[in-house]
């Protein structure tokens, strides 16, 4: 099976392949080629992200990348199919799940084609706040483009089953903000994916929240 | 010659419809074909499949085994030995993936092997196109007319029985075959072994010979394929 083939396919043509998933042309088998395309970039991404610590930080990094993204998933979908059905759409929930799918893969190539970039930071920088700074920023960068993607291809998908397509999209961008929470809560829960210098630590005891480490991380990247 | 040679091979697309294969099969195909026919095409889809495998049995393994690690701390709080317990438990599911995975190629032996001869086939048609240029800016020893006519016969033949055997498998696979229609089928396959080799023996150009010689044994190995899957569906 040729899943980096489909997956390019997706990324040069990707109003076709929408349309592809819309008419359920091969429908599984494009899903599962996006599904492992992108946990295999997740996890490249991810054992950069971890290779401040151990080796085992290296491995525990490179599983749980993939894990925060695809848990995400699992967690939100639901939610979004099921409420779109009640309000009137005719998709199945593996057109919603292909469209979903194609955004983690967005994600996961533009994470890859981010990763010289992090390395060259984690090779060339003693910083380890700056290394998780700029992380966080491609992060958030990727995720945006993602996220992007995910919403206009919905309104592509949808444009049809519903008579009133404003109050679709106000809660579209509401299922996005649940997914940005639910996403960064799962990042703090999963912690660490950078770990400390030549350490290892599976998890960490679940305390604060996200937004409260990045605004001190900030503070200490700028020696505040 | 060489407009006819194009119209004869077997496209991806053209298989795709033919054996109309689910990711399953699909998986099975690449892990029978890479593993154990050792074809190094199928053996980097197969591993890029299993180290995806690897990654989402992981995924699966990871939140539980933080349920787990969160209520029973005072079990082991050293997180190298927790870890390493997690990858093992990861391992020993993916092993046990693959036993099974393994273990079912055997259902997909027969097509991985008609389709190492579609393979084979459209070998033969690129060499023939090869030679077929090389004639060309070669006037005088152009082959016979004859001979072409033979060899494209032959082709059509295989091209012909290899999709009947792959229709055959494919059918038999999804367990939607009526006898009347598979008896049509052997028939048919019969019938193409009648002609090829009736035109193997009208061959005579030598440099079209070996290849004549090699969609024979195409052919031959076709019909050897379909009557053993026949036997073993009885």
């Amino acid at each position: 099976m040729k899943h980096f083939a489909i997956l390019m396919q997706f990324l040069r043509s990707r109003n076709e392949f929408i349309q592809e998933i819309e008419q359920d042309i091969n429908i599984d088998k494009k899903n599962i080629s996006l599904l492992i395309s992108s946990s295999i970039f997740f996890a490249i991404y991810g054992a950069i992200m971890g290779s401040l610590g151990s080796f085992l930080q290296i491995l525990s990094s490179a599983i749980k990348l993939p894990a925060l993204y695809l848990l995400t998933m699992i967690i939100c979908l639901p939610t979004l199919f099921f409420f779109d059905v009640i309000n009137g759409s005719k998709r199945k929930f593996s057109h919603y799940l292909g469209i979903l799918l194609a955004a983690m893969a967005v994600i996961s190539v533009m994470l890859f084609a981010f990763a010289p970039v992090s390395l060259f930071f984690r090779i060339s920088l003693n910083d380890n706040y700056f290394f998780k700074l700029i992380n966080v920023a491609i992060l958030a960068v990727t995720g945006f483009m993602g996220v992007n993607f995910f919403y206009k291809s919905m309104l592509t998908l949808t444009q049809e089953d519903f008579q009133e397509q404003k109050y679709h999209n106000r809660m579209l961008k509401g299922w996005l903000l649940l997914y940005a929470l639910v996403g960064s809560q799962l990042g703090w829960t999963l912690r660490p994916f950078f770990g400390d210098i030549g350490k290892f630590q599976l998890f960490r005891p679940i305390e604060g929240n996200f937004y409260q480490a990045i605004f001190q991380l900030i503070l200490k990247a700028l020696q505040l | 010659m060489l407009a006819d040679l194009a119209n004869l091979e077997i496209s991806t697309k053209e298989l795709e419809a033919y054996i109309n294969l689910d990711f399953r099969h699909e998986l099975l195909l690449d892990i029978y074909r890479g593993f154990l026919l050792k074809n190094k095409k199928y053996l980097g889809s197969a591993l890029t499949t299993e180290l995806a495998m690897l990654i989402l049995i992981s995924i699966i393994v990871l939140p539980l085994s933080l349920i787990i690690l969160g209520n029973f701390t005072a079990i082991n709080s050293n997180d190298r030995t927790n870890f390493l317990i997690i990858i093992a438990i990861v391992v020993c599911l993916s092993l046990g993936v693959n036993i099974y995975l393994f273990q079912q190629t055997y259902y997909i032996k027969t097509l991985a092997n008609l389709l190492e001869l579609v393979n084979k086939y459209n070998r033969v048609i690129q060499s023939l196109k090869i030679v077929a240029r090389l004639k060309l800016t070669q006037a005088d020893r152009f082959p016979e007319e004859e001979t072409q006519k033979h060899m494209i016969e032959a082709l059509l033949v295989t091209r012909h029985s290899l999709l009947n055997a792959l229709k055959f498998e494919s059918i038999l696979r999804e367990k939607q075959l009526p006898s009347h229609k598979r008896y049509e089928l052997i028939i048919n396959l019969e019938n193409d072994l009648v002609t090829l080799m009736a035109l193997e023996n009208g061959t005579s150009a030598r440099e079209y010979e070996q290849l004549v010689d090699e969609v024979l044994q195409i052919g031959l190995n076709v019909h050897k394929t379909v009557k053993n899957l026949d036997q073993k569906s009885d």
